[in-house]
Order: C-alpha cells, then structure tokens, then sequence
C-alpha cells in the first residue's frame, strides 16, 4: 500500500480518535478502501497524495447509508404490522398549542431538507456541492436555533414522565426515540460548529467530517422513528 | 560493450565417455557465459551509469580534464586554429552522454513526453506583431512548429540561447524534414552551423567560476553553436559571427575556413599536461536556473525590484535542484501533483503536497516530511478547499491585485540581454490568472481526474499573428512568410505597435490647425489647447493610417492566398479587411483561434500569512473578492486596439449567481458561531437536566 491518508498521524500504528466511536474506520482503514485497488493498479510509483479524493469519498458511507435507509424502511413496514397487530387503547393526550406545533413540524422540515440534500447529493453524486450544498448550509443555520425550542418545549419534563409511567400510556419507542434525536442533534450541530473554529487542523476536521455525517444519519433515522411513534399515538395505535 | 566469445567444439566421430563429459562441460561453461553476457547487458542498460567509473565522493570530483573537439581530437592550447571543444567529447568520456542529453530539458521534440502543460517557447517577430505560442509538446492552445513550416534549425536559432543545447537543435532532430508552409521555403543553416551542442557546464559551472550564460547567448545569437561553450566557459576566445555568412556558404569550400568563427584559447588556462581545471558542481546553483527561469513583476524592471521577496523555500535554504531534481538520465521533476517520470523513479514526496502532507509508508525516500518539510495545519479551513484547489492557488505567485499585473520572463522575453526595459514588453504575459488547471494533453501521465480541475494559479497569453480563415477555421500563417507578404504594406521595420501608430503632421496640417504663425513653434513650446488639438488631429490620422496599412496588408495575403480571407489576431480579437479598411471579429467567432494560452505557475511561494485567505474567509467569499472578480486585460498589439477585459470568474466558468447565494452565507459569520454555539449550549444544558430528570424518574419508578 504505497499511500497512507492525509496528515497521518507520526506514528501510524496509534488508534486514531475516530476509532471511539463504533462504526468509524480508522485512517488506515479508509485509505484501503478509497486507494487500495485504484493506487496499486498505478504500481504505486510516482504519484503524490490525492488529497482531494480522500476528503470527499464516500465509499464506506455511502454503502452504510443505504444499508440503514433500506433497515429503516423495513423496520417501518414491520412495525406497522406489529403495531397494527397488537393495537391498544387509545390514550388522549394534551394538545399542543399552534405555535409549538409549528416548531415541531418545522424541526422536522428541516431535518428532512438536511437528509435530502446530503444523503441524496452522497447517493446521486458521492459530493455534496452546489445549490445542494448551499441549501444544506442554510438549513443547518435553522436547525441548531429549532433545536432550543424542540428541546425546551417536547422533550419529557419530570411531571409527564411521572404521569406518564405512573399510567403506563408513554410507548418505549416514543420516548427513546426522542432521546435519541435529541443526542444525535446536539453531535451533528456540535461537530458543525466545531469544524468552523480554528480548533482543529485538516486531520482533525476529516474526522469530525465522518463523525458529523454519522450523527446526521443517526439524527434521520431517529427523527424518521420518532414521527412514527408520533403518527402510531396520533392515531391511537399505541 | 562486454566482449562475447563463441566457444565451439569440433564435431567428431566416435566420441568417448570422457570426451563427451568434457563436451558437456564447455556446453556448460558457453551456457554460462551467454547468460552472465546477457545478465551484464541487461544490467549495464538499467543502469547506465554502471558503465563509466565514478568517484562517489560527496566532496565532488575534481575536474582537470583535457579538452577534446567535435572529431575526439585532443585541443591543445598552442594549437593553430584550434577547434572549439565539444562538451559532448570532452564530458562524455566519463559520464553517459547520450543518457544525459535525452533528459527534459532536452527532449521537447520528443513526441510521446508531453507532461502538464507549461510555458510555450514564443515566438516573437517584432516587425508583424506575431508572438505565437510554439511547442512540440502536446499542450492545448500551443501550435507546432513543424506545422508551421518553422524548421528545427530556426527553433534552434531562435531559443538556443536560453536552452541547454540540443532539443530542436540536436543532430537527430535536425535530420528531421519539415514540410514546407504554404510552398515557403524553410530556413535550414545546418550546413553551416551544425548542431546546436549540450553545454552541460550552462548548468554545471560554480557561479564566479568565469563561466557565462551571457556570453552563451551571444554566441547562439551569432549563429556560433559550435563556438558557444568554448566562449562561454572563457576558456578561450571567438571571433567571428556564423550570422554573417550567406545561405549558400559551403564550409568545405576552399578559404571556407577563414571565414568561420576563429578560436583562440587562454593559454594559462592549460596546465602542462595540457588539462583545463573545470570549476563545476554537481547540483546546479539557482543562478543557473534563474538564467533561464526567472519570472519577475514588470515593476522589476522599473526601479522596484528591490521590495519583492524570494520564494519562502529559498530563504530558507533551498535550491531550485532540491526539489527540481534529477538523476543520470537528467528527467528533471516538475514537481507537479500526480506526475510521473519515464524513469519509474517516485518523485511523490517532491510535490508540494507530497512533501508536507506525504505519508510514510514508503521507502525513506518516499516519506513526508523531507528536508524538515513543516506539516500544514490549516486550522478551521474546511478541507473541501483541498478538493477544490491546489496548494498553489493560495500560496504561490503574485498575490491577487484587481488588475492581474504584467511578468517579465527569461526566455519569452530575453531576460539577460543588456537593453533597457520599461515592463510592458511584449509579449504580454500576466499573472496570477487563478483558474481551473490546464487539463493533462495526450500526456503519458495521465493523472486522477480530480486533479485536473483544480483551481491553480496561471500565467496567461494572448497570441497574436497572422493568418488566413477557409471554411471558418483560422489558420496561423509561417511568421517568415507573414512578414514577406505584409513589410511593404505595413512599412514597419522594428516595432509593429509603435511604428504603426506613428504619424506626424505635416506644416500645412498644423498650419491648419495652428495658424501659421504657431505650426512652426517647437511642440514643447504650444499651449495645453494647441497640444491637444495636435493630439487629436494625430489620434484622426493614426486611426486612418493603421486602417489603411493594415487594409491593403490584408489584402497583400489574400492576394498570395487566393480562395482565403486573411485575419491579425491579437488581444483576444481578429482583424479583417473591410471596405472602409479593417473591421473586428470577436472572439467568440474565431472559435478558438484567439483565445488566451495560459500555463500553471508554482512559485514564489509566499509566506502562509501571506497566503490566500489568511485574513479570513471573506477574502475569498464575498462579492467583490479579487479570486473570483480579478480582472484581466487582453494585450492587444494594434496602435489604438480598445481590448475588453475580463473577470477571473469567466475564465473560471464559475457560477457567480450561486456564488453569491454562497457569499451570503459568509455575512455577520461570526456572529452567527457566537449566537449558534449559545444556542447549543442551551439546547445541550437543556437536555441534560431532562434526561437527568428522566434517569431519577425511571429509578424511583423501579424503586
């Protein structure tokens, strides 16, 4: 393998901090997988780093990311079933009033044009880049603000959650799934911001790059499960 | 060449057991010799320099050698007429010559090494205002030489003294015919010149060793290539100029000889045994290369060469040959993302990138980090801008100005000859044109396609020449020819622009305009109004003048080329005759025939808080940056020619709306991290007491 990623580490061998989080690949890892074939092919002589393929390929992702949409869309079908199947009683719940609504549904919206202008760039082209890009850009803006409201105005306060475990009415999905969107929000916003201080250099940056888009999808898939949820209770289902 | 013996056996009847054991011993021992002949060939061919004996002393070899000419006869310094001495003979006894001579900075005229493209040999005829970007490289927007009836002798003639000999001029590629233009007649003084010789001491000699590019150039300028490394080593002297002599002198004519350069050599120069101490080095000093190599800023010339710094890597120490280097076969890196050497040598850790932010998983050699190469760390730079841009958009070249200013080069513009330059010479080259890279043409190594499109730092051209449209398509004519056909018209004898442009008044124009009184009075002496109203009587007629000669030129074309409709390119514009004279094609209708030639620059490279972006990111993404909206003048060549310049982002072909969607987004930047980190932290502190809450409240329910 005459390549190794951009900024290697001065000891290769060291466990990079992507390793932490479960589902990363570690520098080397993805070296393999991007230039492992291709570069071999040349002979590995004479060529410099291609700096630029390595911050955009998204070989592995995109390979996770349709494996997930696919989980996630049969989880779905199933659940329906499921859920169908074993429907129970239906709980009334407090109504929310218009304008916390508006938040909940516009938090969504966003969240909705963020996975489609990212996984839907990555699946069609491999690259976010432009008006997609710029669209993302500027949904992310609305996300991190939607994100106080959402969480100060849905997440359980300890007065439902001491009504709603006391009855029992509260579904698992429905609770955990929220928590879930909620710590996948704060990473994917958390890591948006940290890459635009001067904190980290172009390693570190790639990095928080693979660990933002991770938590993005994990940020759709749980936002995907706890509309579900919403619907399933909505309609009385559960 | 290893010597191969035959060892035969003579055929016998009756052979015994003995005999046939001894037989098949020989066979044997034939066996092996064959083998360890080929096995010494092969090696001897991978490794050329295995045939010459070599001190490898990193102290350098010192060089007392004898000299020897073009028939490998030994020169002596009481010699009468002596010949001047051939470095092919006198370095090629020790060092592989043929190898050497075959290297890049010699073999442009060879067909299958096209590489990336780079700065084109210009030629420039001052009299037509042609200055016609040439190679014989594969390299888009180039023309060849050959095709243009422009013979290899004339290349030879033209930018032998800015080469290192051989190339266009060397045996073999002067052996080659090129077919006449048009029925013109080529300019071939082989037969009197000879070929054009490598002077390997043009890059090899100590600076201060008395060794002279200059007089290198001079001597490639009086046709004197034989002459010109005696003459430039100082070895001896030349007298004499090749240039004087007719087309049809025959060398081998009785008397011939007297009337060839004559060589007289500096006795002291020679010790007894005859041998000359050559003060050479074995990595060339960056003085060589500037010789040929040196850009610099029209200001330069001007009185303002004293504020501009060297490139960042030369402070600190390095040589051009650091990077730029080459083994025997003298494959010089270019030190290009993505290059590959015939040789098969890894230069990867030779390129910007691969030098500073390289792997080291290679060989040591291969490894990052040479010579105390820093790492970058380009702190909160999205590394998308990797993807998009080379090192060298940010870090090399000029700085971005609103206007990309005029450069000076050594070879386009004959940097080293002693006149007095104003910086607006021609041809005009400008820099830095930021664009997308030259795209790689019919190279032999052929890169990843992202790296062809990335936006790199140009020096750019505008062509300007003569020529002839047949069916809409523009065809440059032979500059020779151009300038047989238009001279008289024209009336031009050095200066196409200046002497063009150049009308004076007669008496009874000014007396007309003055009075009679004030038409004789010396300019200096009329008044500001006078001034001007002779000022623009001259604009009236000069406007007219250039119309007419420029009209009947034309026509002087088309009337030698019957069935074509003859065109002056320059400054991005075509020129064609009309009734009231000439007329303007734009550009868009000559296809590409007037499009600018541009070619990557990589250096100076500038210090990092002199780099693109370094004050933030608005220098790049806003409205009015000078990345995408510096602008770029056309040079065009015509007394009075109103060019339109152009914005970098045209030649970008970038997408200024969405640009300026995306520049946007830049606006009230920071306030938006302070207000969104605030609002994450909110959002994180907010979550974490309900979760907390959560956690108690599922404990106490377990409870």
């Amino acid at each position: 393998m005459p390549y190794e990623l951009l900024n290697q580490p001065e000891r290769p061998e060291k466990m990079s901090y992507s390793t932490l989080f479960l589902l990363l690949p570690t520098e080397r890892q993805l070296d393999d997988l991007i230039h492992g074939s291709r570069w071999a092919a040349d002979g590995g002589v004479s060529r410099s780093l291609p700096l630029a393929e390595l911050l955009v390929s998204p070989v592995l992702f995109s390979d996770v990311l349709k494996f997930s949409l696919v989980a996630v869309l049969v989880l779905l079908i199933l659940g329906a079933f499921f859920t169908l199947a074993t429907n129970r009683r239906h709980v009334e719940t407090r109504r929310r009033s218009w304008a916390s609504l508006l938040v909940f549904v516009g938090f969504f919206g966003v969240v909705a044009i963020l996975g489609a202008t990212s996984f839907g760039s990555i699946l069609q082209s491999e690259v976010m880049s432009g008006y997609a890009l710029l669209a993302h850009v500027t949904a992310a803006g609305a996300f991190t603000f939607l994100l106080v409201a959402v969480s100060a105005m849905f997440l359980p306060r300890y007065s439902q959650l001491e009504e709603a475990f006391r009855f029992e009415h509260r579904w698992w999905l429905a609770r955990w799934s929220a928590w879930l969107l909620m710590l996948s929000s704060l990473i994917v916003a958390g890591t948006m911001f940290l890459s635009m201080l001067p904190v980290l250099d172009t390693n570190g940056l790639r990095q928080v790059l693979e660990v933002h888009r991770y938590a993005g999808l994990a940020t759709v898939i749980s936002a995907v499960l706890t509309a579900a949820a919403i619907v399933c209770t909505r309609f009385g289902w559960r | 060449m290893p010597i191969m013996v035959r060892l035969s056996f003579p055929p016998s009847q009756g052979i015994d057991v003995v005999q046939k054991a001894r037989r098949l011993t020989i066979i044997g021992l034939e066996r092996a010799l064959l083998l360890g002949v080929v096995l010494t060939s092969l090696l001897s061919s991978a490794y050329g320099q295995s045939r010459y004996a070599t001190s490898d002393n990193l102290s350098g070899y010192v060089h007392w050698i004898e000299l020897y000419d073009a028939a490998n006869n030994r020169i002596a310094a009481d010699m009468e007429n002596p010949p001047p001495y051939s470095p092919a003979t006198t370095c090629g006894r020790c060092h592989d010559f043929n190898t050497i001579s075959h290297g890049w900075h010699f073999n442009s005229v060879d067909d299958t090494l096209h590489g990336r493209p780079g700065q084109p040999w210009i030629w420039s005829d001052p009299r037509t205002g042609t200055h016609l970007p040439l190679s014989y490289r594969d390299w888009d927007g180039t023309l060849d030489p050959d095709q243009l009836g422009i013979s290899r002798w004339q290349m030879a003639a033209k930018f032998g003294g800015f080469l290192p000999g051989g190339g266009p001029g060397s045996t073999e590629s002067l052996q080659q015919e090129v077919a006449p233009f048009n029925g013109s007649e080529t300019i071939d003084r082989t037969h009197i010149t000879g070929a054009l010789p490598v002077d390997c001491m043009l890059c090899h000699h100590r600076p201060g060793s008395g060794y002279s590019p200059f007089v290198w150039t001079e001597q490639i300028e009086d046709q004197n290539f034989a002459f010109a490394p005696t003459a430039a080593l100082g070895v001896g002297t030349v007298s004499g100029s090749t240039k004087r002599l007719k087309d049809d002198f025959d060398p081998a004519a009785e008397g011939a000889a007297k009337q060839l350069p004559q060589v007289q050599y500096e006795g002291e120069r020679f010790r007894k045994d005859g041998k000359v101490f050559f003060d050479l080095i074995r990595t060339p000093e960056n003085s060589s290369c500037y010789y040929c190599h040196s850009n610099i800023s029209s200001n330069s010339v001007t009185g303002e060469r004293w504020l501009h710094d060297d490139d960042v890597h030369l402070r600190a120490g390095f040589r051009c040959a650091d990077c730029h280097r080459n083994g025997l076969e003298h494959h010089t890196v270019r030190g290009f993302e993505g290059e590959q050497l015939p040789a098969e040598a890894s230069v990867a850790s030779l390129s910007c990138q691969g030098c500073h932010v390289g792997d080291h998983s290679g060989q040591p050699l291969e490894m990052t980090g040479r010579m105390g190469a820093p790492r970058p760390q380009h702190k909160g730079l999205p590394p998308v801008h990797f993807e998009k841009m080379t090192c060298t958009a940010c870090h090399s070249g000029p700085a971005v100005s609103p206007i990309a200013g005029r450069e000076l080069n050594s070879i386009a513009h004959r940097l080293g000859t002693h006149v007095k330059r104003t910086g607006n010479e021609l041809p005009g080259i400008v820099a830095p044109v930021i664009m997308p890279a030259a795209e790689f043409s019919g190279s032999s190594d052929e890169p990843p396609v992202t790296h062809q499109a990335r936006y790199t730092p140009h020096r750019l051209m505008w062509p300007s020449y003569w020529g002839t449209i047949k069916d809409g398509t523009v065809t440059a004519m032979n500059p020779d020819q151009a300038y047989e056909l238009v001279r008289k018209d024209l009336k031009v004898r050095r200066e196409f622009t200046e002497e063009l442009g150049e009308v004076k008044l007669s008496l009874s124009e000014r007396t007309q305009l003055l009075g009679e009184d004030r038409a004789r009075a010396k300019p200096e002496d009329w008044t500001a109004e006078e001034q001007k109203k002779i000022a623009d009587a001259e604009e009236v007629a000069r406007t007219s003048q250039v119309a007419e000669r420029m009209g009947l030129a034309l026509a002087a074309i088309e009337e030698a080329m019957p069935g074509t409709q003859s065109i002056y390119i320059s400054g991005g514009q075509g020129f064609v005759r009309d009734q009231e004279g000439i007329k303007t094609i734009d550009a868009e209708e000559l296809k590409n025939a007037a499009d600018p030639y541009a070619w990557p620059l990589a250096h100076n490279v500038r210090p990092a808080r002199q780099s693109l972006g370094a004050t933030g990111c608005t220098e790049c993404h806003s409205d009015q940056s000078l990345f995408f909206n510096a602008e770029i003048a056309p040079v065009g060549l015509l007394p009075n020619q109103q060019t339109t310049s152009i914005k970098s982002h045209v030649l970008q072909q970038a997408d200024m709306e969405r640009l300026g969607r995306w520049n946007q987004m830049f606006q009230g930047r920071s306030m938006f991290k302070v207000f969104g980190l605030l609002a994450l932290a909110v959002a994180g502190l907010i979550s974490l007491v309900m979760f907390s809450n959560h956690i108690g409240s599922l404990a106490s329910r377990h409870r």
